[in-house]
C-alpha cells in the first residue's frame, strides 16, 4: 500500500539526528517492547506484522517511537488472533490467565535468540526468469497490501546484479501464504530514479521478487 | 491479510489510540500489565531480553568479525562468500540474522545501508539499531542523497569514490566490512576490533585509527 512507512526518497525530514553515543533502551519502554516482541510470537507471519505496523495512523507512525510503534501492532496482532481483547488491554483487567509464565535466565534468552534466527528461502519448481546482467523493469503499480517494492524503485529500469535463490514473497506471506519467488539483487542508477541533480551519482541496490520485475527489450 | 482484515487492523490502531494514554511510553506499560497478568509474560524474562540485548547482542560482535577479516584474509574471502556460515560457526546467529550478506568498502567503493520500508538491520551482529538509523530523515534521505546525509555523520567523501546504498528491502541483511585504518599495522585482532563502530559497520563512518567506541 502507498502508506506513510514508504520513506524512500521522500523530502522535507530535514538532517539526520546523529547520536553517535546510542546506548540502547535508555527509555526502559522500547526494552521492554523489544521483550514482548521476542516472546509474543504466534503464528502470524512477519510481513503481516510489518503490514500491521504500516497501517498505524500516519501520525502516529512517524511521531512514536520505534518500539512504541511495534507495542501498537502486537496489541492488533495479539487481539486479531485472540490471544487478548481490546477491553483487557484498556481496562488493565484480564479475564482468566491463558497461559503460565516462564522466567527465562539471561542465559535462556541468548540461546532462544539465536534459535530465532528465521530463514526465508525455499525450494522453487522453475528456473529463475533473469540471468546476471539481465535489464529489467520494475512494476508500475503497488500492490493494495503489503509489498516490498518502494515506491522510490517503480516503474524503474535497474539490471540484475545477483540472483539470491528462491524467498517467501511477502505480498502473500502478510496474507498467511508461504509462496516461493526468485529473489534478486538489481541495481539502479540514482539519475534514473531521482533525475539529475549534478552531483557525482550513486547506485541503489534493492532486493526484488521476480513479481516485481519485467524484461526490458533492448532495443540500442 | 484480507482486505477486510487489513481495515479491522487500522480500525484497531485508532480505537486503542483513542483509550489508551497519549506517552507512547505508558501505551507500553499498558500492554505490559496485560501481558503479565495474562501469564503471557515474566517480569523476569523481560528483564533477561533487556540485558541480552543492552550488554550481549551489539556491535561488538560485527566488530569482532571486521577485525579477524582485516588480519585473516581466508576468513575474509570466506565472509564476503558466506557470512551465514562464518556467523552460525561463530554463534552469532539470531533474530534479523537468518540471511547475512557483507559488503566491502575499499579506496574507490563506499557502502551504505538503510532499510527505507521499515528498519531491517543485522541485529545478531550490530544489537538494536541506533535512533538516526530508524528515522525519518535518515530512511528518506540516504537513497537520494547519500553523500549529503554521510556529511552529516561527518564524512565528506570524495568525488571519484563511488556510492553504493543498500535498501534492504528483503530479508538479507547488510554488514558493511569497512576500510582497514593506515598505521594500524603494530595492533592485535582485539585492538582492531576496539576501532571498529557500529556506525562504520552500517556505512555511515570510516573506521579511525584513534576512533574510540562511542
Amino acid at each position: 500500500m502507498d502508506g506513510i512507512h514508504d520513506l524512500g526518497g521522500r523530502q522535507g525530514f530535514g538532517r539526520v539526528s546523529v547520536n553517535q553515543d546510542y546506548v540502547p533502551f535508555q527509555d526502559r519502554a522500547d526494552g521492554v517492547s523489544l521483550a514482548l516482541m521476542m516472546e509474543c510470537t504466534f503464528d502470524w507471519p512477519l510481513d503481516r506484522a510489518r503490514h500491521v505496523k504500516e497501517l498505524l495512523p500516519p501520525v502516529t507512525y512517524l511521531s512514536d517511537p520505534y518500539f512504541a510503534g511495534w507495542a501498537m501492532t502486537y496489541m492488533v496482532l495479539l487481539i486479531q488472533s485472540g490471544h487478548l481483547s481490546a477491553d483487557e488491554i484498556i481496562s488493565g483487567q484480564v479475564i482468566g490467565a491463558s497461559a503460565t509464565q516462564v522466567d527465562r535466565t539471561l542465559l535462556d534468552v541468548m540461546e532462544l535468540n539465536r534459535t530465532m534466527a528465521e530463514r526465508f528461502d525455499g525450494a522453487i519448481d522453475g528456473p529463475p526468469g533473469y540471468a546476471i546482467g539481465d535489464r529489467v523493469t520494475t512494476a508500475f503499480h503497488g500492490a493494495p497490501g503489503h509489498t516490498r517494492l518502494p515506491a522510490y524503485a517503480r516503474d524503474k529500469r535497474g539490471r540484475i546484479i545477483a540472483h539470491c535463490g528462491a524467498h517467501v514473497f511477502p505480498d502473500e506471506m502478510a496474507l498467511g501464504h508461504r509462496v516461493y519467488e526468485h529473489l534478486y539483487t538489481v541495481a539502479f542508477d540514482n539519475h534514473d530514479l531521482f533525475g539529475d541533480d549534478g552531483k557525482p551519482g550513486h547506485e541503489l541496490l534493492l532486493d526484488l521478487w521476480e513479481p516485481y520485475l519485467a524484461s526490458v527489450e533492448v532495443t540500442e | 491479510m484480507a482486505h477486510d482484515d487489513h481495515e479491522h487492523a487500522r480500525e484497531l490502531h485508532e480505537h486503542l489510540l483513542s483509550h489508551l494514554p497519549e506517552e507512547p511510553a505508558l501505551r507500553v506499560k499498558a500492554l505490559e500489565t496485560v501481558l503479565v497478568r495474562k501469564g503471557l509474560i515474566s517480569p523476569q524474562t523481560i528483564d533477561a531480553w533487556i540485558d541480552a540485548y543492552s550488554n550481549h547482542i551489539g556491535p561488538r560482535r560485527g566488530a569482532e568479525l571486521v577485525a579477524r577479516a582485516w588480519t585473516d584474509e581466508g576468513f575474509k574471502a570466506r565472509l564476503l562468500q558466506d557470512a551465514g556460515t562464518v556467523v552460525r560457526e561463530m554463534g552469532y546467529e539470531g533474530v534479523e540474522g537468518g540471511h547475512i550478506k557483507v559488503v566491502e568498502n575499499t579506496a574507490t567503493l563506499h557502502n551504505v545501508i538503510v532499510c527505507t520500508l521499515c528498519s531491517c538491520y543485522p541485529w545478531s551482529l550490530l544489537g538494536i539499531p541506533p535512533d538516526w538509523y530508524k528515522s525519518a530523515a535518515y530512511r528518506s534521505r540516504v537513497v537520494r542523497e547519500p553523500r549529503a546525509v554521510l556529511v552529516e555523520f561527518g564524512l565528506l567523501l570524495e568525488d571519484d569514490v563511488q556510492v553504493r546504498v543498500w535498501d534492504s528491502s528483503a530479508e538479507l541483511r547488510y554488514l558493511v566490512l569497512p576500510e582497514r585504518p593506515a598505521g594500524t599495522e603494530h595492533l592485535s585482532e582485539t585492538e582492531l576490533a576496539g576501532l571498529v563502530t557500529r556506525n562504520a559497520m552500517v556505512g555511515t563512518e570510516r573506521v579511525s585509527a584513534t576512533a574510540v567506541e562511542g
